[in-house]
């Protein structure tokens, strides 16, 4: 009787320690599942929805998708010792992208020359993104797949801007009439840039220091009108779904993620342009699967994937064939009136000038 | 007359700052309204049967627990073994417990970059099993050596050296006479490092690659999304830190006992 007992509670140990081993290995219990893995480190809610699967169906790849938080640390990842060998595809903002995945001189680069005749559908990518490219002596190392926008999202039960496009602008985050009920982000550059933009300024980013600082003391004048200055997307949501604040500084999946609740909020298309911004994907040079990583950056191009892309999560695709086929509201209400024109944007751009805009930000949140 | 009631208050004061938050994530936990937050709407347990329905709360609980366990069983064991060396004369004996305690007084975002950069020095692989374990054992070891140490410093000697007069083997001796007496310190300590490895982020967030532990994905659907079911992924987290917390407790006291039993 107690060698049975003895026996079972072993066999239990055994197994206990056999799963929690299992559990513990890189890629856990995802046994037995057709095609090469890839380690990615991109914005999750690309992966969301549909969107992975699709990616694994058209791509024969399995996904493991890294928690991501922000583009600079994508990059600092990729620079950081062992960091081309972490991940097999890489996505960031391109303004904060081309320096560290180039490197300063040829032979410095800390990502593969990609091999366009493994992507046919690079045709595919709209000629807005041609800048977004990140190229070197007719090489390409990323290609552009996402883009999206960072514009005031307000609450349309108390903001009668929906059907007013003259006072869709960024004077909302700032209007006296909303005091108290004003949501800024802690972001810079961004909420500089929203407030250049909202002065004047054609390209904020070239702003000289005296302009720098007259934005920052209008931001400071404005200031008391600011329920909070939040810092993430949840907050934001939280903030904007219970009435505390009814416009705010704010992004794609903010909106996307209300609206999916049946929120009353959008965003404007501020006549003076919303902060758009690219995301090109990258192939770390260590990465150890090339081939399957060519794959997905082709099939993240492709016509199923880009046409879900925007309906899954809010962003939208850098090729052509995601607003092919979208009925003309759908491609306005995601945005993509930004690449006829009839949207105005002013494309984010890093300021030459950062510790003083740094210096700045600082300066208005303190006050 | 006065000093009292303040007294009173300041405590109220205290246990209400300490306690509030806790109870408001609870009572949303339970609200059934699609925002996070007040106006109650009245009682659901949906949100407890969202976050379960989602694999992925499955799985980070899943890789949380693989990975607490084994982490405070390799931490206990290094702890103990340092416990059991400091107790003889051995070189730089007084620097040995400085160099262990580092991990507690080094922020942890320091802590992360640090062990970010070095494992890709050496190569070490992200995952569970790899950086994230070692990660979890250099930050729960400090911990544990804290909790076994004191037990085996005031361990009385001379029963050990009574067994070795009757002939046994200092293995014997560890065997038979140590680790009985001190295995509820063992338990607890095993506990108390899994609560600590169950709930660590910041260094984990560095080394995780694509897996997910608990507060990894609770933090990624603070940081993404206005999940509303995040009240009660917060209060199933918090339950089982309090549960296993509390037995670690009871383990604990019930070793105090004992080692007054044995002195006495």
């Amino acid at each position: 009787m107690d060698k049975h007992v003895n026996d079972a509670r072993r066999e239990f140990l055994k197994r206990s320690a056999a799963a929690g081993a299992l559990a513990a290995l890189p890629g856990g219990l995802a046994f037995g599942q057709a095609g090469a893995t890839l380690e990615i480190l991109v914005v999750n809610a690309l992966m969301s929805g549909p969107l992975r699967g699709i990616l694994e169906k058209e791509a024969n790849i399995r996904i493991n998708d890294a928690p991501f938080q922000s583009s600079t640390d994508v990059v600092s990842r990729l620079i950081a010792p062992g960091g081309t060998a972490r991940y097999n595809l890489m996505m960031s903002h391109s303004i904060f992208s081309r320096g560290p995945v180039l490197g300063e001189k040829a032979g410095a680069e800390k990502c593969s020359a990609l091999d366009l005749k493994k992507i046919p559908n690079v045709s595919q990518v709209s000629d807005t993104f041609k800048q977004d490219f990140l190229e070197r002596d007719g090489k390409v190392y990323g290609i552009p797949i996402m883009w999206g926008y960072d514009s005031v999202l307000f609450n349309t039960q108390h903001v009668p801007a929906e059907k007013d496009p003259a006072m869709q602008s960024w004077g909302l985050i700032f209007d006296d009439k909303y005091a108290g009920r004003i949501g800024w982000q802690d972001a810079s550059p961004h909420m500089l840039l929203a407030a250049g933009l909202f002065l004047g300024h054609k390209a904020p980013e070239t702003m000289s220091t005296a302009e720098l600082n007259e934005v920052g003391k209008f931001m400071i004048s404005k200031k008391k009108n600011v329920r909070t200055i939040w810092n993430s997307f949840a907050q934001c949501a939280n903030l904007l779904a219970t009435g505390e604040v009814v416009t705010t500084f704010g992004p794609i999946p903010v909106r996307y993620g209300l609206q999916q609740k049946g929120q009353p909020i959008t965003n404007a298309w501020c006549k003076e342009g919303v902060l758009s911004f690219v995301q090109p994907a990258y192939i770390p040079k260590d990465s150890s699967n090339q081939d399957a990583a060519h794959a997905m950056i082709n099939a993240m191009l492709g016509q199923r994937y880009a046409s879900q892309l925007s309906p899954a999560c809010g962003y939208l695709s850098t090729s052509k064939l995601g607003a092919r086929d979208m009925p003309a509201a759908d491609r306005t209400k995601w945005g993509y009136g930004i690449l006829d024109g009839t949207t105005r944007h002013a494309p984010l751009r890093m300021p030459p000038n950062l510790n003083q805009w740094l210096e700045v930000w600082t300066r208005v949140k303190a006050a | 007359m006065r000093m009292p009631r303040l007294l009173g208050a300041y405590a109220g004061a205290f246990y209400a700052f300490l306690y509030v938050p806790i109870a408001v994530m609870v009572v949303l936990s339970f609200n059934d309204s699609e925002i996070m937050g007040f106006p109650l709407k009245g009682f659901s347990l949906r949100w407890y049967g969202e976050a379960f329905a989602a694999n992925e709360l499955l799985g980070a609980l899943f890789n949380s627990f693989a990975v607490g366990i084994f982490a405070s069983i390799i931490a206990t064991a290094l702890a103990l073994m340092i416990a059991l060396g400091l107790r003889h004369r051995v070189p730089f004996r007084e620097a040995v417990l400085p160099v262990v305690l580092i991990p507690i007084i080094t922020p942890g975002i320091v802590s992360g970059v640090l062990l970010y950069v070095s494992f890709g020095v050496v190569g070490l692989p992200y995952g569970l099993s790899t950086a994230v374990l070692a990660a979890h054992v250099t930050w729960v070891l400090p911990f544990a050596f804290l909790t076994l140490y004191p037990r085996l410093h005031r361990f009385d000697r001379s029963i050990e050296e009574a067994a070795m007069d009757l002939g046994a083997t200092p293995w014997v001796v560890f065997r038979r006479v140590v680790l009985p007496l001190i295995r509820p310190a063992i338990i607890a300590t095993v506990l108390f490092s899994f609560t600590l490895s169950f709930d660590e982020f910041i260094r984990t967030l560095f080394v995780v690659g694509s897996q997910r532990t608990t507060p990894v994905y609770l933090w990624l659907l603070i940081a993404e999304q206005m999940a509303t079911f995040l009240p009660a992924v917060g209060v199933v987290i918090m339950l089982i830190s309090v549960v296993v917390a509390g037995i670690g407790f009871w383990v604990s006291g019930r070793a105090a006992r004992l080692a007054a039993r044995v002195e006495n």
